[in-house]
């Protein structure tokens, strides 16, 4: 260190993977212009003066912290969140009377048969390959993954009148066993919020939780830092791949990562990487290798999978611009025809997805897969949610069921009837109407009207 | 080569040209409260506007001013402003426009797509403000002056989808830049077909070859957009003030100077529509949707000035009380103010605070940043 140079020492928390190597962060001076972009936690030499140090953490919160760098002195910048902890809300809403006084059933894939509701206490009804831990006095359900081959796990909560799955991000594949389920209902509101909180060793959540908060350009910066070594050492192979189809958004690469393949093989379950390889082959100037990807991309789609809607994105947008244009355009047209009914029921206007509602399946009966994901919004049109229905006679686990938040209320509980005599399927939601809600929202819309608001539409 | 433009700013002769097509419609002659009501009309179920052509023509004369000002290196090109105003809005005399018809906004986009296609590096900038209709997700559809129109072959004839039109140009300018200032409620012409098509779009492209193609929707699926009457829209109000200044970063390795980047003027937008809309008791969701998201410079600026509050508590402490804010070479910006709240408005920056009071008030130093679109801050002198 010479002349008015003084260190910076960026101290981040060192219980997460991510933050402690990968989270990038920059430096800007006094006149906010950019001084360095750096990863490593390790001292910077800056010259003498007032420095900005900005990033974002891995609860997606973005931090910016002033320092003040002085001649042969070392200056210690925190940039430590207020909440560092991996928990997640859902955005789903329910409304709190509808789950109290209750009883909750926890109940998982291949459910015993249910007795009917009796005394308002809680009931874990335990599935063969997991542990549901209750404590209901703190409203907290533990659960635990005792056997492999499961995954990904879904959880049911069903009242009497009410029932919110959950996906939950278990897997014995990556030692991911466990993980805290909080009901925190609201009699000031008068809905529930949920929160599922992971195991901090999910080491990628930092690039999911910038993803979910729109920090895209970070979210970038991390993918392409960490990528490969969530990958290399399949610390993450999930999260490995969402960021490599993030880079394929935005900013596809000029040579295919040499990982991909390798994931692909080890982990064959994850469809996400079959289908990202298929993409990167398409690009190929070799025909023999956009054979095999075209080829892949069929056999992928052929069945159905659990996918981030970026993969289930990339596998329509592959399917309609296949670069050989004349192979296989019978078989791409058909499969895009299985898949409209999940298309139309997807919400591509977002940018990105957020965590909270990343993946969806891969197949015509996929359309339940935004029940607890999916931000809960008053139904506007009941004829047009009864459109969004099922058709009858549809085959596989899914049959019958509705959208979570976009339901009314006899048939969810007719559908709760079956389900308690377990003559339905468990991979379900169902939520009841807020009719109260889009009632206020409407006087809301006459109040502004009549305050000389006008509106660019119906 | 630089030479001066018409509006002042030196502008680099053979650089890439921003390409604008503006459209801004509220008056539908043929709607129940227009000058030619027709069934047709009459069945869309709405009323004329007061504020699209407004916001339109605010970012237009935004375009021709602000813009070509600050971006020599990316000179305004093609502008084509479409304009179908209500009877009670104003529009500058200075600003030329025809009527947002169909016929119109055709040549328009032919002019537009033409001249994006003849040089990749150019910039594409749409803004369109309307009534619009939401037949499905994938559409996004922006009704013209003449919706409505006895004859239309589909209730949408007189309409234009954005979508399609976005789609189109895949292989032309490799940065656009998309806004739709519209409602995205399902209309009730949405159930009656299935699909429903006829809107005005382009052919969708095979190649594409854009690097930057955000489309900012003033609204998410199933919401309105608002404005209040005869004030530009809420929508249009964000993207003014975002590209006035309150979504500009520092200069870095993508802009030398003070810019505004697709990536700040998303997360600016959804932030402002939100207060605004909220400011009525309403909600509106700005929706970032379409890519590739590249990071690019929208629109490049000066160093911000920034307004600065700072109050001191307590209050009585105020007789005491002196502040200097100071930057790196130590000298003072703000020399010994005594004056509380103290009120300024700045370059935008880090600035080092020295607040020197008498006893039993303590001295505080801190760092402030102040950045768009201002800072309003306590300092806490307490007691020792």
């Amino acid at each position: 260190m010479t002349g008015n140079m003084g260190t910076l020492i960026v101290e981040l928390p060192a219980d997460s993977w991510i933050l402690r190597d990968h989270l990038p962060f920059e430096i800007r001076d006094e006149k906010y212009a950019l001084v360095t972009h750096a990863q490593a936690d390790r001292p910077i030499d800056l010259p003498e003066g007032l420095y900005a140090v900005s990033l974002v953490l891995d609860t997606g919160e973005r931090v910016t912290r002033p320092a003040l760098i002085k001649r042969g002195q070392r200056t210690v910048v925190s940039p430590a969140s207020s909440n560092c902890g991996s928990q997640r809300v859902s955005p789903l809403l329910v409304p709190a009377d509808e789950l109290e006084p209750t009883v909750l059933r926890a109940l998982f894939q291949r459910p015993p048969p249910v007795e009917p509701a009796g005394e308002p206490c809680w009931i874990a009804d335990l599935a063969p390959n997991l542990a549901v831990l209750h404590d209901p006095e703190r409203r907290q359900i533990g659960v635990r993954l005792d056997a492999p081959d499961a995954n990904p796990a879904w959880i049911v909560l069903a009242s009497e009148r009410a029932a919110l799955q959950l996906m939950l991000p278990l897997s014995d594949h990556h030692e991911c066993r466990d993980c805290t389920i909080d009901l925190h209902p609201s009699r000031a509101t008068g809905q529930l919020r949920v929160s599922v909180t992971l195991p901090p060793r999910r080491r990628g959540r930092a690039l999911l939780a910038l993803m979910a908060t729109g920090k895209v350009d970070l979210a970038l910066a991390v993918a392409k830092a960490a990528c490969e070594r969530l990958a290399s050492e399949h610390a993450d192979p999930v999260c490995a791949v969402y960021g490599a189809l993030l880079l394929e958004r935005c900013e596809p690469p000029a040579q295919r990562p040499p990982w991909i393949e390798p994931l692909m093989n080890e982990c064959a379950w994850l469809s996400d990487a079959k289908i990202l390889h298929a993409a990167l082959l398409s690009r190929s100037s070799e025909p023999d290798e956009r054979r095999l990807g075209h080829a892949l991309l069929l056999e992928t789609t052929r069945t159905p999978s659990m996918l981030f809607a970026d993969s289930f994105s990339l596998a329509i947008k592959l399917l309609r611009r296949w670069p050989i244009a004349d192979a296989g355009s019978d078989e791409r047209r058909a499969r895009l025809s299985a898949l409209a009914g999940t298309s139309a029921r997807l919400a591509f206007e977002h940018a990105f997805t957020s965590v909270a509602w990343t993946r969806v399946e891969l197949d015509a009966l996929s359309d339940t897969d935004r029940r607890a994901e999916v931000p809960a919004r008053p139904p506007r049109d009941r004829e047009m949610l009864r459109r969004q229905r099922w058709p009858s006679g549809t085959q596989g686990p899914f049959e019958g069921w509705p959208l979570a938040s976009e339901v009314i209320a006899g048939e969810v509980e007719a559908e709760f009837e079956a389900v308690r005599q377990g003559s339905a399927p468990m991979r379900a939601v169902a939520l009841p109407p807020q009719p109260p809600a889009e009632h206020e929202a409407q006087w809301r819309l006459v109040e502004a009207y009549e305050q000389g608001v006008e509106a660019f539409g119906a | 080569l630089v030479v001066t433009s018409s509006t002042g700013g030196n502008v680099v002769s053979n650089a890439p040209k921003l390409h604008a097509l503006i459209i801004g419609v509220s008056n539908y002659r043929h709607f129940v409260d227009g000058d030619e009501p027709s069934p047709a009309g009459e069945a869309l179920d709405m009323a004329g506007l007061s504020s699209a052509a407004t916001s339109a023509a605010a970012v237009a004369t935004w375009l021709r001013t602000d813009y070509c000002r600050h971006n020599p290196t990316v000179p305004l090109g093609l502008c084509e402003i479409l304009l179908s105003p209500s009877n009670g809005e104003h529009i500058a005399a200075t600003l030329d426009y025809v009527p947002a018809t169909l016929a119109n906004v055709r040549v328009a986009l032919f002019k537009f797509v033409k001249a994006c296609a003849a040089d990749r590096n150019s910039v594409a900038f749409v803004y369109v403000a309307g009534h619009g209709v939401q037949i499905s997700k994938d559409e996004v559809i922006v009704l013209l002056e003449d919706a409505g129109a006895p004859g239309e072959l589909s209730p949408i004839e007189h309409a234009i989808d954005i979508v399609s039109c976005r789609d189109g140009m895949s292989h032309s300018a490799a940065t656009q830049f998309w806004f739709v200032d519209a409602c995205r409620q399902r209309h009730a012409i949405a159930k009656q077909f299935e699909p429903l098509k006829g809107a005005l779009g382009l052919p969708r492209r095979t190649e594409n070859t854009v690097e930057a193609s955000p489309l900012y929707l003033a609204a998410s699926d199933g919401e309105l957009a608002f404005s209040e009457k005869g004030k530009p829209s809420f929508f249009c109000r964000a993207l003014l003030e975002s590209l006035g200044g309150h979504a500009a970063v520092g200069p870095d390795e993508t802009c030398p100077s003070w810019y505004v980047s697709t990536h700040s003027l998303g997360d600016r937008l959804e932030i402002r529509v939100k207060e605004l809309a909220s400011d009525h008791d309403l909600q509106q969701n700005v929706v970032v949707t379409g890519g590739p998201f590249a990071k690019r410079v929208v629109h490049r600026l000066p160093i911000p000035q920034v307004p600065l509050r700072l109050h001191l508590s307590p209050g009585r402490a105020a007789r005491d009380t002196a502040a200097d804010l100071l930057r790196k070479d130590g000298e003072p910006v703000v020399r010994q103010s005594r004056t509380w709240p103290l009120v300024t408005t700045l370059d935008a920056g880090l600035y080092l605070l020295e607040v020197t009071s008498a006893r039993p008030y303590r001295d505080v130093t801190d760092i402030l940043t102040i950045m768009p679109p201002g800072l309003d801050r306590e300092v806490e002198v307490g007691e020792l």
